[in-house]
């Protein structure tokens, strides 16, 4: 027999660092919410605005929050499950400092506009660097030498879902982040336009399967079978909800980009597998729930398992809601809406909050080793947290459902019924109003519960106990079960040895071996991967050449950047689909060739503001001036928050010549005068388009602001499929940049 | 000739070959689970986190 004693203090540092950042991430949701309805909420300020912060109350609810609460599961189930300590108090310490230094460069460098702009992967490459040695070599380390370590021979399944999370997240970090960096806070990415949306969404969707679902699924096979004292109702059952699960969820990124530029068979595929998720899905839901058999009383009664329940709830409305929101259909009219911030919003608060409650309140008097502060205020923040959560999502379903009938209306003579977009934005004023009630309520129920967990601490022992297990040590001879020997008879050699292969023994030694299980989660999620990525890199009529589409300016190029700085995407999507509505209202629809020099793609995924990829040459160069300035002096009505800082800020020329190159580098086919003067080109068109300003009866003195930038960009935002191919020029001529700038003088 | 063999190949029987893959996926797991796992041998496994192992004061 072997002595051990289970680490309990990363539990407790993991437990707390949730609470702290959950309240962050609430704090800041509430914000960005107030923000649409009090666009002067910002101040004037660019750190405040809903495109830089948006980004940072979703990644403090995803990475801090559930981050945080997902590695206080994993800490405290893996070693009992394995009946071992981790194997390194080293590692579970770097661990747990270097995520949260992660969290904290995060909170640094959102507010100030550093960002890649793609969702949940905004944050800059020297942090993914980060994230990538702090996930697999610290972490990753940890965990799979506690696994080999172990005690227990078998797998639990929890831990099977824990494999997958640590396996599956670091190859979508690595994949979706390659990049070329600029300097040290910008960086361009290997893939572009529709590749890099499509790499973008199989990582974005799986984030959300991977970092959101399983780990989660892995707490729910531990903490519940716990809290209600009882096995789960079916371990069989569990192993087939694993199995589907991982390797349904990989496919289904597609369904995030509908109508968009990529391929009809990638696009059906997801949406077949995303349908077909629903089965396993509900099968962990009502593995779950029916692990409560015989026990509904203590539901009643007990505050952790009313989180359960209700989180397990959460979790199978949003599971059958999404295969719902895939279908093509659906997806045309929820698409860009607030629906799917519902969507979103019911299970992260949901799902993801209310396990996270459950098990915290479960854990507090077993890791501070005394009672529970008060059951009454966990049963009080259960209940405002449940309001909360109806308060939010049945209005915002409401205003997403709302918002996608009036785009898509049209009267008996084929005009838009809502021609003026922002129509539709102030339509939704009220239930943007309950939102902040009800994000005030949830916020109010991570208040309870903080009282709760401070003053459980205060009563805890003056030194915790630490009880020391005993377990013999897995020996390293061990056999399995003989496979029993096959019945068949009258039947060649190889047809009995079938037999017995069938039997499946080899199943049973992956299951205590687990280097081998990861070898096969790994080939799940490559192979899935592979399926849908390779065609698409690889086929040429994916992504057709269109002749007129050049590369962007040197001053565009940096404008771009300011776009993408800012957080536009966060509003603004740059993607009109082929549906009437939306070609009649924004122009001709979005095609793939269009995108060939966007890096990042700039696609976005909701409208709180209209589309831009027709933006260029719709307004004078004046009008996105004063628009930027005071959106409400041009558009009444707009929540648009004032970018008036463009103006006075200046623009750093001497970063440009870097970001032609990078954009080179990349394929961008620019030519040895336009990389050798990109700062004389930039200067040029900076100079045209701020006297363009002032014959338009504008300020002048703009020649050098950041602001000329940004609007060359919005100038030059889906024109180029409306001109002539360029005729092949002499070697050294800059051929991209002056066909624009004569175009914008007009 | 790679390039004009990636030109010319269907690349939307991927989608039948991916569903092919997952219902023998699926098919595998089903028989492993439900007929090749003994109840024994899966309630053992399923009470596991009920204990967390044998304390020295026990």
């Amino acid at each position: 027999m072997e002595a051990y004693q289970y680490d309990e203090g990363i539990t407790r540092q993991f437990v707390t660092a949730t609470l702290v950042w959950g309240m962050v991430a609430f704090l800041v949701g509430i914000y960005v919410a107030l923000q649409l309805v009090v666009p002067q909420a910002t101040f004037g300020l660019d750190f405040l605005t809903f495109g830089r912060l948006r980004p940072l109350h979703t990644n403090a609810a995803i990475f801090a929050f559930a981050g945080n609460a997902i590695f206080a599961a994993i800490y405290y189930s893996t070693q009992r499950l394995c009946k071992a300590r981790m194997w390194s108090d080293v590692l579970s310490q770097l661990h747990f400092w270097g995520w949260q230094l992660i969290i904290v460069c995060a909170a640094v460098s959102l507010p100030l506009g550093i960002t890649q702009s793609k969702e949940y992967a905004e944050l800059e490459w020297p942090i993914d660097l980060l994230i990538a040695v702090v996930w697999v070599g610290f972490f990753g380390v940890n965990f799979f030498m506690t696994l080999v370590k172990r005690r227990e021979r078998h797998l639990y399944v929890a831990l099977w879902f824990y494999i997958a999370t640590i396996v599956t997240v670091a190859l979508l970090h690595v994949f979706n982040n390659l990049v070329v960096p600029v300097g040290l806070f910008k960086s361009y990415p290997i893939y572009a336009g529709v590749q890099d949306a499509f790499m973008q969404w199989w990582y974005g969707h799986n984030a959300v399967a991977f970092f959101l679902t399983t780990p989660f699924l892995g707490l729910m096979y531990y903490f519940l079978p716990k809290a209600a004292n009882r096995p789960v109702f079916s371990y069989k059952l569990s192993i087939l909800h694993f199995w589907s699960l991982v390797f349904l969820y990989i496919w289904a990124g597609p369904h995030h980009l509908h109508y968009t530029a990529l391929p009809e068979w990638a696009s059906s595929l997801g949406m077949v597998f995303s349908v077909m998720l629903w089965m396993p899905s509900w099968g962990g839901m009502i593995n779950g729930l029916l692990t409560l058999r015989g026990a509904w009383h203590k539901v009643t009664e007990d505050p952790v398992l009313k989180f359960f329940v209700v989180g397990l709830t959460f979790y199978g409305m949003s599971t059958f809601e999404g295969p719902m929101l895939s279908v093509k259909s659906v997806n045309a009219l929820s698409h860009y809406t607030d629906w799917t911030i519902a969507h979103v919003h019911s299970g992260a608060l949901g799902w993801n909050g209310f396990m996270t409650f459950g098990m915290i309140y479960w854990l507090l008097p077993r890791i501070f080793q005394t009672e529970l502060y008060s059951r009454k205020l966990a049963e009080w923040h259960f209940w405002l947290g449940t309001i909360a959560i109806l308060l939010y999502i049945l209005p915002i379903y409401w205003a997403g459902i709302t918002q996608g009938l009036m785009w898509y209306g049209l009267t008996e003579t084929g005009h838009l019924m809502y021609p003026d977009f922002v129509e539709t934005t102030q339509r939704l004023m009220p239930f943007y109003w309950i939102r902040v009630v009800a994000g005030v309520l949830y916020l109010g129920g991570g208040a309870l519960l903080s009282i709760n967990v401070v003053r459980t601490w205060m009563s805890r022992p003056a030194v915790y106990e630490s009880p020391v297990y005993y377990a013999p040590a897995l020996s390293r001879d061990y056999v399995d079960p003989p496979v029993a020997e096959s019945e068949l008879t009258a039947v060649l050699n190889v047809a009995r040895k079938l037999d017995v292969f069938s039997r499946m023994g080899w199943h049973r030694r992956w299951e205590r071996l687990p280097m081998y299980f990861t070898f096969w989660v790994i080939v799940a999620v490559v192979a899935a991967s592979l399926f849908e990525i390779i065609p698409t890199f690889l086929i040429r009529s994916n992504v057709p050449t269109i002749a007129s589409v050049q590369p962007y300016t040197p001053l565009e190029l940096v404008g771009r950047d300011i776009y993408v700085s800012e957080g536009c995407y966060n509003c603004h999507s740059q993607m009109i689909r082929p549906i009437l509505s939306e070609t009649k209202r924004f122009g001709d629809y979005s095609k793939p060739g269009e995108f060939v020099y966007d890096r990042p793609f700039q696609w976005g995924s909701r409208r709180i503001g209209p589309d831009l990829a027709r933006e260029g040459g719709k307004q004078s160069h004046l009008w996105h001036l004063v628009h930027l300035r005071e959106p409400s002096s041009l558009v009444k009505g707009s929540i648009m928050p004032s970018f008036a800082w463009l103006e006075q800020r200046e623009l750093n020329f001497k970063t440009i010549p870097d970001r032609v190159r990078a954009a080179s580098f990349l394929g961008a086919p620019y030519t040895d005068s336009e990389l050798q003067n990109a700062i004389e080109l930039a200067h040029a068109q900076a100079r045209q388009i701020a006297k363009d300003i002032v014959t338009q009866n504008g300020p002048a003195g703009l020649e050098d602001k950041q602001v000329v930038a940004l609007i060359a960009y919005l100038q030059r935002v889906g024109t180029d499929l409306f001109k002539p191919a360029p005729v092949a020029a002499p070697a050294e001529q800059p051929v991209a940049a002056q066909p624009v700038e004569s175009e914008q003088a007009k | 000739m790679i390039r004009d063999i990636l030109r010319e190949v269907d690349y939307s029987t991927f989608a039948t070959l991916a569903l092919l893959l997952f219902v023998l996926a699926f098919v595998a797991a089903g028989i492993k689970t439900l007929w090749l796992t003994s109840r024994e041998e899966s309630c053992e496994q399923a009470n596991i986190p009920l204990s967390d192992g044998k304390r020295s004061d026990q």
